[in-house]
């Protein structure tokens, strides 16, 4: 099974929209970085990677996406987009965590023993978590969190990495935090190639969902538009 | 042929099954309002994570009263605008992925056409040329309608449409959101002639205005609050029935005006408005005393609802699609055209 499956994975939870189509043959990749180009682009770009990778949407075996945490709109678009595709070819889908497809790219460029992932999520606040690799899959400490920018705790010991747009928006504060990093990447955004290692092991243990029961991952909730009036 | 409607402008999720040959197979909906109320309007990040909750298990609920696998489907409708940009990507997003994974059309779909097209699921059906009243939380307009597509708007609210003067009122008299069946319902018990409120623009032109009429409402209230500060039941009945016959008298009015500027012989009457009793029933006397026609859709078909989404959809079967998603926020009736 597992050197033949076919996996679409659809990242949109930042201003980086990206979609993977994993084959045999190899990953076959689009992206674009302009959010608000996403809604006209993301299926035009899905249906390009397919046919690079020669293969038509009913031969897949899954479809992973990032459930967020990340831009509601996005992630919105990427989940509203995996559930249409998966009814439409009936097969199972996969909700991975935005963060964790971060932390999983940087295990395919580095070797260190934890990741800590810092987004800004608008508002004054980021989200976080902390990952550690386990039988290759990126998996978090502590549950993501939306957090003040003060409430983050990065590794102390040990060889790890940080990453996300919070490290850049957050530069001066997060100066001392994370000197002692063995990686900085503030410019890294989470992107389909980071879906997919979840996605197959998902697809492996047989655990895929029904398009119709999955969910998003705002971790923000009501009280953050809550009116006065 | 069949379409599969898909409507998540604002706050209610849709989903319908229409075949061309056996009219309405099977729909569903989900209303949002229980999850607006406490706001007390519709909050548009709410709205959009809602429709994204609700709308796949709708479709399979569809699909599974209509007796049908996703494969018997010819084209999978959206409405793309107007409405709420998030709310809209959602089924916009849903609707585009499905049809490209079947392989068939998507189409996207002007939400007022949809209003303007929902009376021809019914028997009789009218025919082209109309003129439509188009009455609403979000629009009040008159449109004279030539054929698919040739939609000319001649009145418009100048200000607040209809139902936001119905749910602005509702608020003041202390009733829940949505204000339309809110008002109606109260209203049964009160006078309609306890209050002379305005009908701005009365004799002047097709346009509408309500704001004005808001605030005489407003300044009336506050008045018998400045008497008693609880007021009785009657009162505020009076003062529902006084609000609704003077909404219901501007419609009217407007729509007389428009069918004698026209010389059009059949009305149609679609939005959430056109639900409203009164209206639909003083109209259709005073339009039927001229000759005309008149036509709307039952209640379930006024509001939001897949249905219409699937028929218009219908109509534009096999005209060019594409991958994108579209989401207009702002989209004006004038500029469809027969062929988009």
């Amino acid at each position: 099974m597992g050197v033949t499956m076919k996996i679409l994975a659809i990242e949109a939870s930042t201003e980086v929209g990206s979609v993977v189509v994993q084959t045999p043959d190899g990953q076959f990749r689009r992206s674009i970085d302009t959010a608000r180009a996403q809604a006209e682009n993301l299926l035009p770009m899905i249906d390009d990677a397919l046919r690079d990778a020669g293969i038509v949407p009913k031969q897949l075996d899954a479809i992973a996406f990032g459930r967020g945490p990340g831009s509601f709109t996005g992630v919105r678009l990427a989940s509203m987009i995996a559930q249409g595709l998966a009814a439409a070819v009936d097969v199972g889908v996969v909700a991975v965590s935005s963060l964790a497809a971060a932390a999983q790219q940087i295990w395919a460029q580095a070797d260190v023993q934890r990741v800590a992932i810092c987004m800004d999520a608008r508002m004054g606040e980021v989200y976080f978590a902390e990952y550690s690799l386990i039988a290759g899959i990126a998996t978090p400490v502590e549950h993501e969190r939306l957090l003040a920018p003060g409430g983050v705790k990065f590794p102390v010991t040990g060889a790890w990495a940080a990453a996300g747009s919070g490290l850049a928006v957050y530069g001066d504060e997060y100066a001392t935090a994370v000197a002692g990093a063995t990686l900085v990447l503030p410019k890294l955004r989470p992107d389909a190639s980071g879906l997919i290692a979840a996605a197959q092991r998902t697809l492996m243990a047989g655990e895929l969902m029904s398009a119709d029961a999955i969910a998003t991952h705002y971790l923000r909730g009501e009280s953050a538009w809550q009116r006065s009036s | 042929m069949r379409v599969l409607g898909i409507e998540t402008s604002c706050d209610e999720t849709g989903v319908a099954l229409f075949d061309t040959d056996r009219g309405l197979l099977a729909e569903a909906l989900s209303s949002q309002i229980s999850l607006h109320a406490k706001f007390g309007g519709v909050v548009p990040e709410l709205a959009a994570r809602d429709h994204g909750a609700k709308l796949a298990p709708l479709v399979n609920q569809v699909m599974g009263e209509a007796g049908l696998g996703l494969q018997a489907l010819d084209g999978v409708a959206y409405t793309a605008g107007p409405g709420l940009i998030g709310a809209l990507m959602v089924g916009g997003a849903y609707a585009v992925s499905l049809a490209y994974g079947l392989g068939i059309p998507a189409i996207p779909v002007h939400h007022m056409e949809g209003h303007l097209l929902a009376p021809m699921l019914e028997d009789p059906a009218p025919a082209f040329p109309f003129l439509g009243l188009l009455v609403s939380g979000g629009h009040t307009q008159l449109v004279a309608a030539t054929g698919l597509g040739r939609y000319a708007t001649i009145g418009n609210t100048l200000d607040d449409a209809a139902g936001e003067a119905f749910d602005k009122v509702a608020r003041l008299l202390g009733l829940p959101y949505p204000g339309g069946p809110q008002i109606a319902a109260l209203a049964e018990t009160g006078r309609a002639d306890a209050f002379a409120f305005p009908r701005p623009l009365r004799g002047r032109g097709l346009d509408f205005s309500f704001s004005g009429l808001k605030t005489a409402v407003r300044i009336a209230v506050a008045a018998e609050t400045a008497k008693t500060p609880r007021l009785s039941d009657q009162l505020r009945a009076d003062i529902a029935a006084s609000f609704q016959q003077a909404v219901v008298d501007s419609l009217i009015e407007k729509c007389l005006r428009a069918l004698d500027a026209t010389g059009m012989e059949r009305l149609v009457i679609a939005g959430g408005v056109g639900a409203n009793r009164l209206l639909r029933q003083m109209l259709t006397d005073q339009a039927r005393a001229r000759g005309v026609e008149v036509f709307y859709p039952r209640p379930e078909l006024c509001t939001d609802n897949g249905a219409m989404i699937a028929y218009a959809g219908a109509q534009r079967l096999g005209q060019s699609t594409s991958l994108q998603i579209v989401a207009r926020p702002r989209w004006p009736l004038d500029t469809l055209t027969p062929s988009n």
